[in-house]
């Protein structure tokens, strides 16, 4: 998945995404791999409590209009053959089978974290260095001067 | 004494107040906070009840008491990164701790200084921090990355304020190259890079010269043997930048050459401190185009 892909699906997630871009991404929610980072991501900041658009993933009305605007018209060209017809009403049940499979709110994570366990959860890997951050104070005031240093150390020629 | 450490450690402590996220002044990335959801899964009942007192403790800190250690754990996980990079595999806290203990001294043979007193130690990379900053702003302002006027708004601000600046300035210096090199991989990259605080993103990147050679167009053309790769990465020095520029230097003039480039300009480009070269072979490079 490239960024830019990556980046609208965010927006879509955050429900910041302009309108005229909903259909265009919704479209791509039917490949695994988008679906399965939409869940991911929606589970970890559900857990985390995170800005999110808590919704199940719904089809916006422009996507529904143009899959039916399609039908329609895919209908219209098979109108004289009822066997291809009847092959195109099955793949839409089919079709319509398997998008309800997946349009449906995303699984929750394996263990809902507790509403006063975010920040803890948030936090944990600072936690979990407390002790060593206590005892070396002095020494990581200098290494955080030191890599300021480094930041620019390169932007003057040496001697 | 130490008159200037007050300034920085401000400083490092706006950077962190800068990148508030859920209201207490840590970064959290995405990936870490996938971490952490998956490691808090692994917790016994008794595990969680005591991280949940530490969280409560540390969310009672004074504001000041917040920030330090936000900025302490900030350097703690650039080191973190450093040894997974160096090592292929993250230290145990024990690792970390063995690595603190010998920190002084090596900052102290870095800097070429006779003493390991942190608090001398802490007034020399302040002074060298100085005047670093001052020629970082002068390589801008010549090579036209920033105009007059904003050079005058970064030299009326107080020495916190501008490192802040001027550490955003040389992340978006730094991320502007990587992107030139059009790596394969490079948009996932850059979103991790963009979320993180400017120190840890130009730490993280300083790690990509020492796997990758230069950042820019220049890396992909200036492709490292093994055995530069090899002293890259064993390398103790922590400015990799200056090490590609010893390495490379050779290199640099025969491909200036090839390119119809005078002697003098050659010359004038090789004096060039090691980042300024950096930025200035990637102009050549897409001015040659």
């Amino acid at each position: 998945m490239n960024d830019i892909r990556r980046q609208l699906l965010h927006e879509w997630m955050d429900g910041t995404l302009p309108d005229e871009r909903r259909a265009e991404v919704e479209a791509w929610l039917g490949e695994p791999e988008v679906r399965r980072y939409v869940a991911e991501h929606r589970a970890v900041w559900t857990a985390l409590g995170a800005a999110f658009v808590d919704e199940p993933i719904e089809v916006s009305s422009d996507f529904r209009d143009e899959t039916v605007r399609r039908a329609r018209a895919e209908e219209r060209r098979d109108a004289f053959s009822a066997r291809r017809f009847a092959v195109a009403l099955a793949a839409g049940l089919l079709i319509a089978l398997g998008l309800f499979s997946w349009w449906r709110p995303a699984p929750a994570p394996s263990e809902a974290l507790d509403p006063g366990d975010h920040e803890v959860v948030r936090h944990l890997h600072v936690l979990r260095d407390l002790e060593l951050v206590e005892r070396r104070k002095a020494e990581l005031d200098l290494r955080g001067e030191y890599d300021v240093l480094m930041a620019f150390a390169g932007e003057v020629e040496e001697g | 004494m130490r008159r200037a450490l007050p300034i920085l450690v401000a400083a490092l402590a706006l950077l962190g107040a800068g990148s508030l996220g859920g209201g207490f002044g840590f970064t959290v990335t995405s990936a870490q906070k996938l971490a952490n959801y998956e490691a808090w899964q692994q917790l016994s009942s008794t595990e969680r009840r005591e991280l949940r007192r530490d969280w409560e403790q540390v969310a009672a800190l004074p504001d000041d008491e917040l920030d330090a250690l936000s900025r302490r754990h900030g350097a703690l996980m650039r080191m973190r990164q450093d040894y997974t990079a160096a090592h292929g595999q993250p230290p145990t806290l024990e690792a970390l701790d063995a690595e603190l203990a010998g920190l002084a001294p090596r900052i102290a043979a870095a800097l070429g200084a006779s003493t390991t007193d942190p608090a001398e130690l802490s007034r020399l990379v302040d002074e060298r921090i100085a005047r670093a900053l001052a020629a970082f702003l002068d390589n801008l302002e010549r090579s036209g990355e920033i105009g007059t006027t904003e050079r005058e708004w970064l030299d009326s601000l107080p020495l916190p304020e501008l490192v802040q600046e001027s550490l955003k300035l040389q992340k978006r210096q730094d991320l502007f190259l990587f992107v030139e090199r059009n790596a394969p991989d490079q948009g996932e990259q850059l979103m991790e890079l963009q979320e993180l605080d400017p120190l840890d993103a130009i730490d993280r990147l300083d790690q990509h010269r020492r796997r990758e050679g230069f950042l820019g167009r220049a890396g992909s053309i200036l492709e490292l043997t093994d055995a530069q790769l090899a002293e890259l990465r064993s390398s103790t020095d922590r400015d990799a930048v200056r090490l590609l520029k010893r390495m490379l230097k050779p290199r640099i003039a025969e491909l200036l050459a090839a390119a119809g480039k005078a002697p003098e300009k050659i010359d004038q480009v090789l004096r060039l401190p090691p980042r300024q070269l950096e930025r200035t072979l990637n102009q050549l490079l897409r001015e040659a185009k």
